[in-house]
């Protein structure tokens, strides 16, 4: 493993009994690049998540992360390794306060902090993510768009050096959404590694500096967001025609604006 | 005046209740010591339930296991000559043991499979204890050596060692409510994957969580044999005291420090006084009140007593 990698994956292979949901991808990730992992419903996105962070076991081929072999170690264990994730459908400690569910990744995670040490970072972390007038409601007790940036609030507690978003835009109004890719991009700037598996191609355009697209469980694209969003196997995989026309009238727009 | 009350007020209430049961065994007569004692059991193996069901949401069914297991432990080494103080702590460890041995496997089970299979493994060492015999005197069951003290000054020792089961099992239970380990016990129970993500190793700390549970649930085990002196598998491994348990708990409240106590102490000292005016009746008044309480405040009595305290509270900051 090429020592600035923050993670490496070959021949990542995930079968659900006769059913093959990922087939033989490889992919890096470099220290602070921001990967986007695009893709139609079903194409295995979120079962290459769950096999990286160990929550689903690979069938065969290896994860490395800094250099580290975590293809078999147990799922609670990744955290030390400093990786962070978030859940597509969210999760939090439904009987505990958005402080307390912060506070415990921040208890559990990389370093590990005592109780009252985890509740000042859990304190910081959503003054961060302006979840801080919410912090004694319960998670039933705040809308989905909240919940989602609990995820991200746990998952930053852990003071993660590898991040794997899980759709953390889905369900986000403009302005919430700006905020995400805002974050997404200080916390790239801070040298954290971020995997990002989105459907909201304004958010992957806007934070990613390479793309990698999945469909029916295999690697069908990988490079810089441009060459991908252009690539014709994934406009007729995934974008479609109509994403390319409408991209390219807002850039003739844009072009015309400036002419004029 | 306030502010001091603020401060000290719950830790001085707790002390006084402390100091009032404590001194109870002094003032009640023969009959209300052994009411007393008997809920005093029932506090601290509702609290040992909450460990494993209101904390960590595993239902168990079979903590009788942890009981009957105790109360052969400590009548077996107190036969053996070992002093009761040791029997009593040896025959926790073999509860937290066994706990912590079957754990790994019968922890994997969710739902109602675990339930089951609590009670499976309840009547399994019942059997065990049946079939074994010699050691443990199979069905004819054992007679424990009997004390030299007088009635009364018996029953005070077994009040008072209750009371120590039923402190320890609450201040376990207040250490979870506020410690980091609580915290990974909780976060297991809501969402195991999520608990995961964050570091916590949820088979290890429910493990730990049932060694707790069958710690207390023993020691209270071993503290009965002394109690009643002569015991056999069907009383020791008798399901309907996890039962007995369980309706406290859910009466109580789940999950909370406080609800346990009060479970406890109203369901037993109602089954008395209701046993005493309507002897016949008892058992279907006592069923028609458990349904009333799981209908209309399926929470616990907790819930509204927590509510109306804090309205308590407004109403005395307002006026």
């Amino acid at each position: 493993m090429k020592p600035n990698l923050s993670l490496e994956i070959e021949g990542a292979t995930v079968r659900f009994g006769g059913v093959v949901a990922v087939s033989e991808v490889s992919m890096t990730v470099d220290v602070g690049e921001v990967v986007g992992l695009i893709g139609p419903n079903g194409a295995g996105k979120t079962s290459l998540l769950n096999s990286i962070s160990r929550l689903v076991p690979l069938s065969a081929g290896s994860v490395h992360v800094f250099g580290q072999n975590i293809t078999k170690i147990a799922p609670y264990m990744l955290p030390r390794h400093g990786v962070a994730r978030t859940f597509q459908v969210v999760q939090p400690f439904a009987n505990l306060t958005l402080r307390e569910n912060v506070a415990i990744a921040a208890m559990f995670s990389l370093k590990s902090l005592p109780k009252l040490e985890a509740m000042d970072r859990a304190d910081a972390v959503l003054e961060r993510t302006g979840l801080t007038h919410k912090a004694k409601m319960l998670p039933a007790e705040v809308t989905l768009a909240d919940r989602k940036r609990l995820e991200v609030s746990r998952a930053l507690a852990m003071t993660p050096k590898l991040l794997l978003l899980d759709e953390v835009m889905a369900g986000l109004n403009h302005t919430e959404m700006d905020a995400m890719i805002h974050l997404i991009r200080e916390l790239q700037q801070e040298g954290t590694s971020i995997v990002v598996v989105e459907h909201v191609m304004k958010a992957i355009v806007a934070v990613c500096n390479r793309i990698i697209v999945m469909q029916n469980g295999k690697k069908i694209a990988d490079g810089n967001p441009k060459s991908v969003l252009n690539d014709p196997t994934v406009v007729a995989a995934y974008l479609g025609q109509r994403y390319v026309d409408r991209q390219s009238k807002t850039q003739s727009a844009s072009v015309s604006g400036v002419q004029k | 005046m306030t502010a001091y009350l603020k401060k000290y007020g719950a830790p001085l209430a707790w002390a006084s209740a402390a100091l009032i049961v404590l001194a109870a065994c002094f003032w009640l007569d023969n009959y209300w010591l052994r009411v007393w004692t008997s809920v005093l059991m029932f506090v601290a193996i509702t609290q040992g339930l909450n460990v494993i069901v209101g904390f960590a949401g595993y239902h168990s069914f079979g903590n009788a296991a942890f009981f009957g297991t105790g109360a052969y432990s400590a009548a077996m080494l107190v036969m053996a000559g070992w002093p009761l103080w040791a029997a009593l702590l040896a025959c926790s460890l073999v509860g937290a043991l066994l706990a912590l041995i079957l754990g790994p496997a019968l922890l994997r089970l969710k739902g109602h499979y675990f339930a089951i299979a609590t009670v499976a493994l309840n009547s399994a060492l019942a059997e065990l204890i049946l079939n074994v015999g010699g050691l443990t005197g199979g069905a004819q069951g054992i007679s424990m050596p009997m004390s030299t003290l007088s009635p009364i000054d018996l029953y005070r020792q077994v009040y008072l060692l209750m009371l120590t089961g039923a402190a320890v099992a609450t201040l376990i239970v207040f250490w979870l409510s506020r410690s980091k380990f609580g915290y990974a016990i909780r976060a297991s129970k809501d969402s195991e994957d999520g608990a995961r993500a964050m570091g916590i190793n949820t088979t290890a700390v429910r493990v730990a969580a049932w060694g707790l549970s069958g710690a207390v649930t023993a020691y209270v085990g071993g503290v009965w044999a002394y109690w009643i002196n002569f015991i056999e598998v069907g009383s020791a491994f008798d399901v309907s005291l996890s039962v007995k348990a369980y309706i406290m708990l859910l009466m109580g409240g789940m999950g909370s420090v406080v609800g346990p106590i009060i479970g406890a102490v109203f369901f037993e000292v109602l089954a008395t006084l209701v046993w005493s005016k309507f002897g016949a009746l008892h058992n279907l008044i006592l069923g028609v009140l458990v349904c009333a309480v799981v209908l209309f405040i399926p929470s616990g009595i907790i819930i509204p007593l927590r509510r109306f305290l804090s309205l308590r509270k407004q109403e005395g900051a307002k006026g």
